[in-house]
């Protein structure tokens, strides 16, 4: 059944969009500040969920390059609408709806503002499931929905590529674009017909987001928070999240590398974790967390969240001192398995990390 | 000698202190609306104590939570129009989620164009051309704009541009007030407009405060230097303080800090500064008060430049008590004056204070008070006050404090005393040192001078040691032109934000370097 977004709904989106980053997908604020700015108090946002979608034609739209540089040298806002254009003139026909490639942080958002601008509706699910860096890694690669025809566009130039069917020469070709116009850019790709595309995504997402969202944002005490924070991972595609520890960050160390930002910090436990403590490795998201040795890894996600409100954390905001809670969550089965596991999996990250760990389900015996 | 000045919401203090730290004289003062009535007072009253001659002072150090107090009652705010440098005008409106009592003073907002590419070459040769600034300007004055915000893209990596509009509003507009991004915070659009508009809101808030206290000090013979503390505890001049009041909105806490430090000789410590109207907690780590990193917010704006890193509990001394429903409640209303009103003193006003008198009568006393009144009170109901103020406070030094650091506590602020004995067993040392009233004047005194740079660096030619090498010692000179000790000074704090996702080598620094004033 399809549902509605509201502009009041923004800002919990936000914060879900957020979490479900791990780390990273960037900061929300500036799209949430865009949203907020374009949508008037009676505009809605109309959200097909799987079985709403049938013959439509739905593209993948967000942002990609720097979410540091998105920050400072803000978009107009008409970027996404803009690229569509070029898109649709592309492949000669009309976009019926967006939908998200990353639900983790900015790209969770952008295809709102492209749909209030052209009364647009979204698709309830996006190519991730999280946040990750590259374009190949989604599921709508791995079910062969081209990525191309894909339209660049900054603040004042498109720039589109098409003809090349190798998704990393194609994302190759984006990153050059993005290192010599800006830093970074809007896109329109992975079109498909609704019926490839509901057989290709991850189901669920964006409701998932506004739901962990409303979680977290809710006048009510930590545990109260905590609760419905786990009914709606439990009512989900995701499995059920396993308190790691309780406890304060100590230790960070961080690092630049490859156009990473990677490093690790430890969290020693407090209260009924005392004694306990894990270390969480992060590159661009937080991707393993080790006691003694791996007992997470990615694609399982890895939660960083305030002690005191829940609110998650972004890698960059890391800090020696902090109070956090650590969930790790399993990911949603499309994206464990062996295929996705080949793009997606530990050693995508540098992670040396024997495979067999991938593989746990998160049972709970295995944390303790 | 120095002369520390603390202009409070309720009291101005004002102290002497011999160069080696004694205390000579101090007195307090109520603060009076124009803020400078009651540093004269204060400030004649403790150099005749004292006994010293103005020309003995070598300095004479400010500190003031007046722009902090302004955020809650605004008043004497301005109206402000926006200038935005941008690649296109963007339809990301300014101050999304500000409370309205302050965004309405935000009049007009200007867009002009960007010429600027990331990397730092000029996409086009032209600039904003220099009718469309006289037409701004022309509407600026018909709208009757007292100050103005100048935010340009890229302008932590490339101050030119928002310079250049700067330089053309002031040959149109000589006397208007101007605050370019550039000199208030960092990298992040939105974050620094809010921070610069916030800025520009309050230009007028202290700056008739401190023409006046330059005034002031001539009249009283003060022929020293004059100095504000800002956010991070350091000293900046008077003019500074008028460019830049946003500096100024963590000045207060800050000092009582460094107050704190230097009463305990403490060099790492917990301190609660416990005041009238809230309870501060912050900490002080290599005898510095700590700053807050990243992003944080003023007035739930969030801003990216650096305030003080502590927690404030919304009540204090002064806070009245009621029960509704057999709960107790402390509210954040605040009695006008504790010693008049308060049941203590013979009042009818049930307070925090109240509270911890009636269990703990020997707390404190003066020959005004009275333990009449408090007979009245629930001994269940007070108690639950204290276990409520306790209980918070200690939840916050834990927060604040790393497990392995141990570091002692100390109590600073006019109601320190209420807290003496009852917040840790023996397990924690918990210091109440004397002159903890006056903690923030004298903590004035001892701020450092600071120079600090924030920016972006692209690194073509220089590798990364070398442009840090370069802006450190562009620092100390700095520090050494404004009247450093040359073997006091150094550099305090090197910060790193790469870039993710991004090809080439960029990379923000952040750089701060201290040093001790020089005297005779």
């Amino acid at each position: 059944m399809s549902w509605q977004i509201k502009k009041q709904d923004i800002p919990f989106l936000a914060i879900g969009a957020k979490m479900i980053a791990c780390g990273g997908g960037g900061n929300t604020k500036t799209i949430q500040s865009l949203l907020l700015s374009i949508m008037k108090d009676d505009d809605v946002i109309t959200v097909k969920t799987m079985s709403d979608i049938d013959d439509e034609w739905i593209v993948g739209i967000g942002m990609m390059g720097s979410t540091i540089l998105y920050d400072e040298n803000i978009p107009s806002g008409e970027e996404g609408d803009q690229a569509l254009k070029v898109y649709e003139s592309i492949v000669q026909r009309r976009v019926d709806a967006l939908i998200s490639v990353e639900i983790g942080g900015i790209n969770a958002l952008a295809p709102l503002v492209t749909a209030v601008q052209n009364h647009l509706p979204v698709v309830d699910g996006d190519s991730m499931g999280r946040a990750f860096p590259e374009l190949y890694m989604t599921t709508f690669y791995l079910n062969q929905i081209p990525l191309t025809p894909l339209v660049l566009q900054t603040h004042d130039v498109s720039e589109v590529i098409q003809g090349i069917h190798d998704i990393q020469i194609a994302a190759e070709k984006t990153k050059d674009f993005i290192a010599t116009n800006g830093g970074y850019v809007h896109f329109v790709g992975f079109g498909a017909k609704a019926r490839k595309m509901k057989t290709s995504m991850i189901p669920g997402s964006l409701k998932l987001i506004y739901r962990l969202g409303m979680a977290i944002k809710k006048d009510i005490s930590i545990d109260q928070k905590m609760e419905e924070m786990l009914a709606v991972f439990g009512n989900s595609l995701y499995g059920k999240p396993h308190e790691i520890i309780r406890g304060e960050v100590t230790d960070v160390s961080k690092w630049f590398e490859q156009e990473s930002l990677i490093g690790k910090f430890t969290v020693e436990g407090n209260s009924s974790f005392l004694n306990k403590w894990v270390e969480i490795e992060f590159k661009n998201e937080f991707i393993a967390i080790k006691e003694k040795q791996y007992i997470c890894t990615i694609p399982d996600l890895i939660l960083v969240l305030d002690e005191e409100s829940l609110a998650p954390y972004s890698v960059s905001e890391i800090q020696e001192g902090l109070s956090v809670i650590i969930f790790a969550v399993p990911a949603p089965s499309i994206i464990r398995t062996k295929d996705m596991l080949a793009i997606i999996g530990p050693h995508n990250f540098d992670l040396a990390v024997p495979s067999k760990l991938l593989q746990g389900d998160c049972h709970h015996e295995a944390w303790n | 000698m120095k002369l520390g000045i603390d202009v409070g919401g309720t009291h101005t203090d004002a102290v002497i202190l011999r160069n080696d730290g004694k205390l000579l004289s101090w007195k307090k003062q109520l603060t009076s609306s124009d803020i400078i009535s009651s540093i004269e007072l204060a400030a004649k009253e403790v150099l005749s104590e004292a006994g010293i001659a103005p020309h003995q002072i070598d300095g004479v150090f400010v500190g003031t939570t007046h722009v902090q107090n302004a955020l809650y009652q605004p008043v004497n705010l301005s109206k402000t129009a926006l200038v935005r440098i941008t690649k296109k005008p963007s339809l990301v409106e300014p101050a999304v989620l500000w409370p309205n009592q302050i965004k309405k003073y935000i009049e007009k907002v200007y867009h002009l164009k960007s010429f600027y590419d990331y990397t730092g070459t000029m996409s086009e040769t032209t600039t904003p051309s220099h009718d469309e600034i006289k037409q701004i300007c022309i509407d600026i004055e018909k709208n009757k704009i007292e100050s103005i915000c100048i935010v340009g893209v890229y302008s932590p990596l490339y101050e030119a541009e928002e310079i250049y509009i700067w330089e053309s509003i002031k040959s149109h507009l000589p006397e208007i007030s101007i605050t370019m991004s550039h000199e208030i915070a960092s990298i992040g659009f939105i974050e620094r407009e809010n921070a610069t508009l916030l800025n520009a809101i309050f230009s007028k808030v202290i700056r008739q405060a401190m023409i006046d206290l330059s005034v002031l000090c001539k009249k009283l013979l003060l022929n020293c230097p004059c100095w504000i503390t800002q956010n991070d505890g350091s000293l900046m001049e008077i003019q500074e303080a008028i460019d830049y009041p946003i500096f100024t909105i963590g000045s207060g806490v800050t000092n009582s800090f460094r107050g704190a430090s230097i009463l305990s000789g403490l060099k790492e410590c917990i301190v609660v500064d416990f005041g009238g109207s809230t309870i501060d907690i912050g900490k002080i780590l290599n005898g510095q008060p700590e700053a807050s990193l990243g992003s944080t917010s003023i007035f739930s704006i969030d801003v990216n430049m650096q305030v003080p890193k502590m927690y404030s509990l919304p009540y204090g001394g002064g806070s009245l008590i009621s029960v509704k429903k057999e709960s107790v409640q402390i509210n954040e209303t605040i009695v006008s004056d504790l010693e008049q009103q308060g049941i203590s003193w013979g009042g009818n006003t049930w307070t925090l204070t109240d509270s911890f008198l009636k269990v703990y009568p020997g707390s404190f006393s003066d020959e005004k008070m009275t333990s009449k009144g408090l007979s009245k009170l629930s001994t269940e109901a007070c108690q639950k006050v204290i276990n409520k103020v306790t209980g918070e406070i200690k939840e916050k030094i834990n927060r604040l404090e790393l497990k392995s650091e141990g570091f002692p506590v100390v109590l600073v602020g006019g109601g320190s005393s209420l807290l003496v004995d009852r917040l840790f067993g023996k397990y924690k040392k918990v210091y109440h040192p004397a002159g903890h009233h006056i903690s923030n004047a004298i903590g004035a005194c001892f701020a450092p001078l600071s120079a600090k740079t924030d920016k972006v660096f692209w690194l073509n030619d220089r590798t990364k040691q070398e442009v840090i090498e370069d802006e450190t010692e562009s620092l100390f000179q700095q520090l050494l032109d404004k009247g450093a000790k040359s073997e006091s000074i150094e550099l305090v704090s090197i910060e790193e934000f790469p870039f993710d996702y991004l090809k080439g080598e960029v990379l923000r620094i952040r750089l701060k370097a201290l040093g001790d004033l020089e005297f005779g």
